[in-house]
């Protein structure tokens, strides 16, 4: 049979399919034709029917499961992929089970547990809801613009507490009698004090011309303003009790408890420099003749800075030396205290004063036990002023050097080195003639200059500030009592502003809010 | 269950060979899931009954799959390629054996559907009808074992066992046609029409 007669073949599962009768004219020619008869043809439907039939009954063998082991061996090994998806298919498979009713799959029941965990919080807390809890904040915030009670009740507290301040006459006279000042109400005293410590025992003052800081040699270079200039030019120069503002004592007075006491002692000679040329006369009136407020420690380094320039200026201009020499020369003198007394205290409560008030006492006690420790081994600064001015006619060599010492001479032992030349009209052991003429200025810029005083030591210096606050408001009937002792007597008083009703010890009529009060005493 | 990743089981064949031939295991799994037990039960019909042939025979075939993936054209059905290297791999086990049966045996000179009821008595009596159905089988010629059981063991449609077999439909349809009516004739003895089969 060939391949075109196969393809007359008709499908032999549907041509058993169907009783003889049923098929069509070709299909029942073709099945004479192969079969014979029809009954041939029943014969092999039923027989067929029977062999699928049985076919179907047909047992199945399974692979065993060895040989899939076997062959995922023999699978290529590679890098493992999709470890986080295993995962979670892993835990899909354990959540939702296929097989399982969904009431019995785990993703279900843990479903309805949150369900009835979430129904039980609602019903047990039925208020907390995201909307109530936003109403709550807004209420809140609504009070709190609107003025919640609490801070209302706190804002009247301190407003009556200023009005107690300020208002009650009764309480005003109460506080007259308090003793101490810096606890008054409206005045915040800021008492300063300064102590001129002075070099330590053996001192050494020895400046290199060459080598020496900036600020010591302007001191060497720069013209001592004449003894009617240093009033004037008093304020600008540092005077730690004039000087300087309340903000700016409070400062230096923690340097000072830090240790850092090199600032405040360069202040304090500059200082003690400065007042030393009206020493004798005690009429150092510490404060700015034209704005009655104390120059600022801005104005005393702008100050210093023009001196600075000027003597550049000096040393190009040899003809404008000795125009500000200071014949008097410079005294050396010690500022045992100092203080100051602001009556700018509006607006401050009382217990933010008696915190400040404490806070310097306790630094002023600080500084009292430092002085204290320190003035046993001080002494009194000699001011040693050396003027020079170069010979005009040959601008060369020679050069005056004029050294004063004031203050304590006793014993003052100078020198210079190198040696000057032995026919200078120089004593030692004595107080240094003037002037003293240098022959050799190389040679005196080129060597130091030191003195040696010994002097008797200073007591330590105390002093005790008694205040009374003004009666009523706009009233000036205020004082400040000063009283020093230790140290060495007789003791000078000086106030700036001068107050109406002066006192060497004592400033009445002082008016609230108008006059700040600063002071100082010196002790020689 | 598989929620995330790739979902194998809706893969095709053909994208399942195409990721073996990317080294993904599970592709594997899932196309052995698929074919091993119908590969295993075509080389125990083919192979006269061996369940140990047959399964060394099923793991040499999937062996193939794993180490030869490439050797597959993803433009021809895998089940028909895949069932024609398991037919070729059973022809090259009738050569090796050499137990090819003729065509021409039969059992007519030995079983008579006749009205010799000894005979029909001790088939009977041997066994049941599917044991001789599979004896009947193993007594065929090689084409139309092959077309017999992919037909009827294998489900397989005519036209992919024409391509599997590559012949015509015409062929196929010709070859089952006169092996049913040949096993009709050989196993008449049980008579088929007396068990009022319905149809």
């Amino acid at each position: 049979m060939s391949d075109k007669e196969y393809n007359n073949v008709p499908d032999i599962d549907v041509l058993l399919s169907k009783p003889f009768a049923e098929l069509d004219k070709d299909e029942q020619q073709w099945v004479l034709e192969t079969m014979g008869s029809e009954e041939a043809f029943e014969d092999l439907r039923l027989n067929h029917a029977y062999m699928m039939e049985q076919l179907d009954d047909l047992p199945v063998i399974q692979p065993r499961k060895e040989t899939h082991a076997a062959l995922l061996a023999e699978f290529p090994q590679k890098e493992r992929r999709g470890g986080f998806i295993l995962w979670m298919n892993s835990l899909a498979t354990f959540l939702v089970p296929p097989g399982k009713p969904v009431y019995r799959k785990p993703a279900f029941q843990m479903a309805i547990a949150c369900l009835l965990l979430i129904g039980f919080v609602w019903i047990a807390n039925p208020g907390a809801t995201p909307e109530n809890d936003l109403l709550a904040s807004a209420n809140d915030l609504q009070q709190e613009l609107e003025g919640a009670p609490a801070f209302v009740d706190k804002v009247e507290l301190d407003y009556e507490l200023l009005a107690d301040n300020y208002v009650t006459e009764e309480e005003e006279l109460a506080d007259a009698e308090r003793p101490v000042a810096p606890v008054d109400d409206e005045q915040e005293v800021l008492p300063l004090i300064a102590f001129d410590a002075g070099p330590p025992a053996n001192t050494f003052m020895a400046y290199e011309a060459e080598n020496e800081p900036a600020e010591i040699t302007a001191a060497i270079e720069e013209e001592v303003a004449p003894a009617d200039d240093v009033a004037n030019n008093f304020l600008p120069e540092v005077s730690p009790g004039t000087g300087l503002s309340s903000g700016d004592y409070r400062a230096n007075l923690e340097d000072l408890e830090a240790g850092d006491r090199v600032a405040m002692e360069e202040v304090l000679d500059e200082s003690t420099t400065a007042t030393n040329s009206n020493s004798n006369n005690g009429d150092n009136v510490v404060m700015d003749p034209n704005t009655r407020v104390p120059a600022t420690t801005d104005d005393k380094f702008a100050d210093l800075a023009d001196n600075r320039v000027g003597n550049d200026a000096y040393k190009d201009e040899p003809a404008k030396l000795g125009e500000v020499k200071n014949d008097g020369g410079v005294e050396t003198s010690e500022v045992i205290a100092a203080n100051e007394v602001e009556m700018d205290g509006k607006k401050r409560n009382d217990m933010l004063l008696k915190e400040k008030a404490k806070e310097q006492q306790d630094a002023l006690a600080a500084k009292q036990e430092l002085e204290g420790r320190e003035s046993e081994n001080s002494r009194l600064e000699d001011a040693i002023a050396v003027e020079r001015e170069r010979d005009k006619v040959n601008n060369v060599t020679n050069e005056t050097v004029t050294g004063t010492s004031t203050g304590n001479t006793e014993n003052n032992n100078l020198a210079f080195s190198p040696q000057f030349d032995a026919d200078l009209d120089f004593v030692q052991n004595d107080t240094m003639p003037s002037p003293l003429v240098m022959p050799d200025s190389a040679m005196f810029l080129g060597g130091t200059f030191t003195e040696s005083p010994s002097v008797t030591p200073l007591q330590n210096g105390v002093y005790t500030i008694t205040a009374t606050d003004v009666s009523t408001a706009g009233t000036a009937d205020g004082t400040v009592t000063i009283n020093a002792n230790g140290s060495v007597a007789p003791y000078t008083y000086h106030w700036s502003p001068t107050p109406p009703a002066p006192t060497n010890k004592k400033g009445r009529s002082l008016a609230k809010d108008k006059d700040m009060m600063k002071f100082f005493f010196t002790a020689l | 269950m598989r929620l995330f990743g790739k979902q194998y089981t809706e893969h095709s064949d053909e994208k399942l060979m195409q990721m073996i031939a990317e080294g993904d295991q599970q592709a594997f799994t899932e196309l052995y899931e698929r074919y091993s037990t119908r590969l295993l039960n075509y080389f125990y019909r083919m192979l006269w009954k061996d369940r140990e042939k047959a399964e060394d025979f099923m793991q040499e075939l999937f062996t193939k799959i794993i180490h030869k993936p490439h050797q597959y054209n993803p433009e021809r059905p895998f089940k028909t390629w895949v069932y024609s290297v398991a037919n070729n791999m059973c022809k090259n086990e009738y050569r090796r054996a050499e137990i090819r049966k003729p065509t021409s045996y039969t059992l007519d000179e030995g079983i008579q559907v006749s009205d010799n009821g000894v005979d029909v008595s001790r088939k009977i009596d041997a066994g049941t009808f599917n044991e001789r159905l599979m004896e009947e089988l193993e007594l065929l010629d090689e084409k139309k074992k092959e077309t017999f059981i992919l037909r009827y063991v294998q489900d397989l449609p005519i036209k992919e066992i024409a391509e599997m077999l590559d012949c015509s439909e015409g062929t196929v349809k010709s070859r089952l046609f006169y092996t049913v009516k040949h096993l009709s004739d050989k196993l008449k003895v049980f008579d088929p029409a007396q068990k009022e089969l319905k149809l």
